[in-house]
C-alpha cells in the first residue's frame, strides 16, 4: 500500500474506528480521517482529497449506504469516482446487494483482517473498475460475471416478460 | 346557556318518553277487557325497562324515568275506568317491578358487548331469567296485595295473571330492546343474514299457521325448532322476534273465543290465555338458553384467538430480541477478533504469547459461534430461513463438512470417517444440510474425539435420508436425550468418567445452540432429528432429510435475507462462506 495514501473512515462505534485505523495503519497508511457521521464525512472531503473510504453500512442516524450514494450521484463533487469499500457486521445477500447498487467498491465483513482489508483495498485502488453512469446509478460497473452464453431474449431479468 | 339547553334537552327527552309509554299502555288497556285486568302493564314495562338500560346514565335521569312511567301508567289506568286507587296501586305496582328488574340487570354489570372479557359469562341468560323471573314477583305480589286489600278476591288469580304477563314481556322485549345493537343490525343487511331472517319468518309462519290449522291434531311443539332455528341464525335478536311473532299469534288464537285443540278446549279464555303464555315462556327460556351458550362459544373463540395472536406475538418479539442481542455481541466480538489478529502481525511475538491471542482468538470464535447459531434459529424460529433446496450428493456434502471442522483446533487429532453410498441424494438446501452436518460433528468431535473414530454415515429409510454421526464416547444419559435438541444443554455426560476427565475439563461440553439449531434447520426443510446413545459403544445422532422434491412442491423464492459471500456479488477470490468453517480465523478472508 502506497505509503502516502489517505484514507476516509466513517464508523460510528470508538472501538471499531479505532481498529481500523490501526489496522490501516499495520497496511502503512498513516493519513486517515476518522469520522462518524455523515456531515463530518462531507466536511473532511470539502477540507481534503481522499484515496480511499471505508465506510459501515449500519450507523446511528443514517445508512453508510446513503452517503455513498449521494458521493456518487453529485455531480459537482469532485471526489465522487473515490474508491469506497463497505464494512459490515452483517453478510446478509440483501445488504451486499444494496452496498453494490449504492455505488460501493467492495464489501467487507466483520471481523476485519489485515489481510482481507489489504487485497479488497488495493484492489480498488490499484486496478479501479471502469465506472458506468446510468440515470439512477453512477460508480463502478456492476458486472462481475461475463455470461454470454444466455439465449434468451432479454439477458436482464427485469426486462425479460 | 349550557345548562339551560342541557335541560331543555332532558325535558324533551322526558317528555318523548312520556308519550311513547303513555300511549303503550292505554292501548294495552283498551286492548284487554275490563278495567281489572292487571295483566295489562306488561308491554309497557319492558319499554320501560329497556330504555333504563340502554339510554339512562344517570340517577336522575333513571328516576325521571321511573316518575314518567309511573305518571303515564296511572293516567291510562284512569282512563281506562279503572278507580283512583286501584290505578294508583297498580302503577306503583308497574314501578316497583321495573326498579327491581333494572337493579337485577345493573347489579350484575351487564354489557351485552362485553361478554369476550369473560367467557363463563352466560350473562343474556342468567340475567334476563333473574329479571323476567324475579321483578314480575315483586310487581305481582305488590299488585295482588292492594288490589285484595281493596276488596278484590282472588289473589291468587290476579297474581298469576300479572306474573306470568310481565315474565312474558321481561323474556321478549327485553332481550330484544338490550340486544338490538349496530351490528346485528348490520347482520340483517349482509346477504346471509337476510337469508336467515326470511328463512326464520319463513319458519314461524308455517309452523304457526300448521299448528292452528291442523284442529284436530296438538301440534304445538311445532313452532319450538323454528324458535331455535332464529335463535342459532340470529341469536338474541333472531330469538326475540320469533317469540314475540309465535307468541303474539299464539295469545291472539288464545284469547279468541272459538275452540282451540292445541290449547285445551275445555280451558275458558283467561285459562286459555295463561297457557299460552307459559308456552311462549317456555320457548323463550329455550332460545335464550341457545342465544347465550352460542355468545359463550363466540366469547371463548375470542379468548383463544387473542391468546394465539399473543403467543406469536411473543414469539416474534422473543425472536427479535435474538436477533438483536446477537448483532449487539456480534459489534464488540468483531473489533476483539480484529485486534487479536493485529496482534498477531504486529511484533514478533513469543510462542507464549501467540498461545495467548490464539485462545483469546479462539474463545471470541467460540462466541461469534454462538451469536451466529442465534441468530439462525431466529431466523429459523420465523421462517426466515430462505431455504434452496436442490438435489445434492450426500457424499460431497460429508465431505465439505469434514473440511469445515477441520479447521477446529480440537479436530487434529480426531479421526474422522465417511460411509456414504454413491449416488445417495438428498433433496435439501446445500448450506444449511452442511451447516446441519458440520454441528452434528462439532458436537461429537468436542464430546467424543478423545475416545475413537467419528463416523459419518448415510442410508434410505423410505422416503427420507438418513444421515448419522457415530461416535464411541459418553454419550447421553437416557434422561438427557429428550433435551439434547435443545438450546442451551449441554450434551456431553456429566459422568464419573467424563468428570476424571479423559478429555479434560468438563467445561469443554457443548453447552449452546449447535444442536437445537440442527433440529431447526432439518424440521424447516421437512426433516427429523434424533440421538440414541449405548455409551462408550455408540452414540448415533441422526437428522433426516427428504430424498427428493416434494411433488407439485410450492418452492418458495428465495429471498435476500441469507448470509452470502461477498464475492459472489462483489466479484474477486471466492473467500470461503462466512461462517461454513467453525472456526475463520482471521487472516483468512
Amino acid at each position: 500500500m502506497d505509503e502516502g495514501a489517505r484514507g476516509l473512515v466513517l464508523e460510528d462505534n470508538p472501538f471499531m474506528r479505532r481498529l481500523l485505523i490501526e489496522l490501516l495503519r499495520e497496511m502503512g497508511v498513516r493519513d486517515v480521517a476518522a469520522v462518524t457521521n455523515t456531515p463530518q464525512a462531507l466536511r473532511e472531503m470539502d477540507a481534503n482529497m481522499f484515496d480511499f473510504a471505508l465506510v459501515d453500512v449500519g450507523l446511528e442516524q443514517e445508512s453508510g449506504l446513503d452517503f455513498i450514494r449521494n458521493i456518487r450521484l453529485d455531480r459537482a463533487n469532485p471526489q465522487r469516482r473515490m474508491p469506497m469499500v463497505v464494512v459490515s457486521g452483517q453478510s446478509q445477500k440483501a445488504v451486499i446487494e444494496a452496498a453494490r447498487d449504492a455505488g460501493a467498491n467492495d464489501f467487507l465483513i466483520k471481523p476485519v483482517s489485515v489481510a482481507a482489508l489489504e487485497s479488497r483495498l488495493s484492489r480498488a485502488i490499484v486496478s479501479p473498475p471502469a465506472f458506468i453512469e446510468t440515470p439512477d446509478y453512477y460508480g463502478p460497473d456492476r458486472r462481475r460475471t461475463w455470461n454470454t452464453r444466455y439465449e434468451g431474449l432479454e439477458r436482464r431479468r427485469k426486462l425479460r416478460l | 346557556m349550557a345548562r339551560l339547553s342541557q335541560s331543555w334537552l332532558n325535558a324533551a327527552k322526558a317528555a318523548r318518553a312520556f308519550a311513547i309509554l303513555f300511549l303503550l299502555a292505554l292501548v294495552s288497556i283498551a286492548l284487554t277487557r275490563g278495567p281489572l285486568d292487571v295483566a295489562a302493564g306488561w308491554p309497557v314495562n319492558a319499554l320501560a325497562l329497556v330504555l333504563l338500560l340502554r339510554r339512562s346514565r344517570r340517577l336522575a335521569a333513571r328516576l325521571d324515568l321511573l316518575f314518567v312511567l309511573w305518571l303515564s301508567t296511572f293516567i291510562a289506568n284512569l282512563l281506562g275506568d279503572s278507580p283512583p286507587a286501584v290505578a294508583a296501586l297498580l302503577s306503583i305496582a308497574n314501578v316497583a317491578e321495573v326498579a327491581a328488574a333494572f337493579v337485577l340487570i345493573r347489579r350484575l354489570e351487564y354489557r351485552p358487548d362485553a361478554v369476550d372479557e369473560n367467557p363463563d359469562d352466560i350473562a343474556p341468560l342468567r340475567l334476563l331469567i333473574q329479571a323476567g323471573i324475579i321483578a314480575p314477583t315483586i310487581g305481582a305480589t305488590v299488585a295482588a296485595i292492594s288490589l285484595n286489600a281493596l276488596g278484590h278476591a282472588d289473589v291468587l288469580y290476579s297474581w298469576m295473571r300479572w306474573w306470568l304477563a310481565d315474565c312474558l314481556g321481561m323474556l321478549i322485549v327485553t332481550p330484544l330492546g338490550i340486544h338490538v345493537r349496530g351490528a346485528d343490525l348490520a347482520r340483517l343487511k349482509t346477504r346471509a343474514g337476510a337469508r336467515d331472517a326470511a328463512l326464520s319468518l319463513i319458519l314461524i309462519a308455517v309452523s304457526c299457521s300448521v299448528v292452528f290449522t291442523r284442529q284436530a291434531w296438538p301440534l304445538l311443539f311445532l313452532i319450538g325448532p323454528a324458535v331455535a332455528f332464529a335463535a342459532f341464525r340470529l341469536r338474541a335478536l333472531g330469538a326475540a322476534i320469533a317469540i314475540a311473532v309465535s307468541g303474539s299469534a299464539l295469545v291472539f288464537v288464545a284469547s279468541q273465543h272459538f275452540p282451540t285443540p292445541v290449547l285445551a278446549n275445555p280451558l275458558n279464555v283467561s285459562e286459555r290465555i295463561m297457557l299460552a303464555q307459559i308456552t311462549v315462556l317456555a320457548q323463550s327460556i329455550v332460545a335464550l338458553a341457545i342465544v347465550a351458550a352460542l355468545n359463550r362459544r363466540d366469547a371463548v373463540l375470542r379468548v383463544l384467538e387473542s391468546q394465539r395472536a399473543q403467543a406469536a406475538a411473543d414469539a416474534r418479539a422473543k425472536s427479535q430480541l435474538l436477533t438483536n442481542v446477537s448483532h449487539e455481541i456480534r459489534t464488540p466480538l468483531n473489533v476483539i477478533q480484529g485486534y487479536a489478529d493485529l496482534l498477531l502481525r504486529m511484533a514478533p511475538l513469543s510462542d507464549r504469547q501467540r498461545a495467548v491471542v490464539d485462545d483469546m482468538n479462539g474463545a471470541a470464535q467460540q462466541l461469534q459461534v454462538l451469536a451466529h447459531d442465534l441468530l439462525d434459529s431466529a431466523r429459523a424460529e420465523r421462517g426466515a430461513l430462505a431455504l434452496k433446496p436442490s438435489q445434492i450428493e450426500v457424499g460431497a456434502l460429508m465431505h465439505a463438512a469434514v473440511a469445515d471442522v477441520r479447521r477446529m483446533p480440537e479436530a487434529n487429532k480426531a479421526s474422522l470417517r465417511i460411509g456414504a453410498p454413491a449416488a445417495l441424494s438428498v433433496w435439501a438446501d446445500p448450506l444449511r444440510t452442511r451447516q446441519i452436518l458440520t454441528n452434528l460433528l462439532s458436537n461429537a468431535i468436542k464430546n467424543a474425539a478423545a475416545f475413537g473414530p467419528i463416523s459419518l454415515r448415510a442410508h434410505r429409510r423410505g422416503d427420507m435420508i438418513r444421515m448419522e454421526v457415530i461416535d464411541t464416547g459418553p454419550g447421553l444419559p437416557p434422561e438427557m436425550r429428550g433435551a439434547a435438541f435443545e438450546p442451551f444443554v449441554a450434551t456431553g455426560a456429566v459422568s464419573e468418567s467424563s468428570l476424571s476427565g479423559i478429555s479434560g475439563s468438563v467445561t469443554d461440553k457443548s453447552v449452546g445452540v449447535g444442536l437445537s439449531l440442527v433440529r431447526l434447520l432439518a424440521e424447516a426443510q421437512g426433516g427429523a432429528v434424533g440421538v440414541s446413545s449405548t455409551p462408550h459403544v455408540e452414540t448415533r445422532f441422526w437428522v433426516d432429510l427428504p430424498a427428493e422434491a416434494p411433488p407439485a412442491d410450492e418452492l418458495a423464492a428465495p429471498d435476500a435475507s441469507n448470509d452470502v459471500d461477498p464475492s459472489t456479488i462483489f466479484g474477486g477470490d471466492p473467500a470461503p462462506p462466512p461462517r461454513a468453517g467453525l472456526s475463520r480465523r482471521p487472516g483468512e478472508s
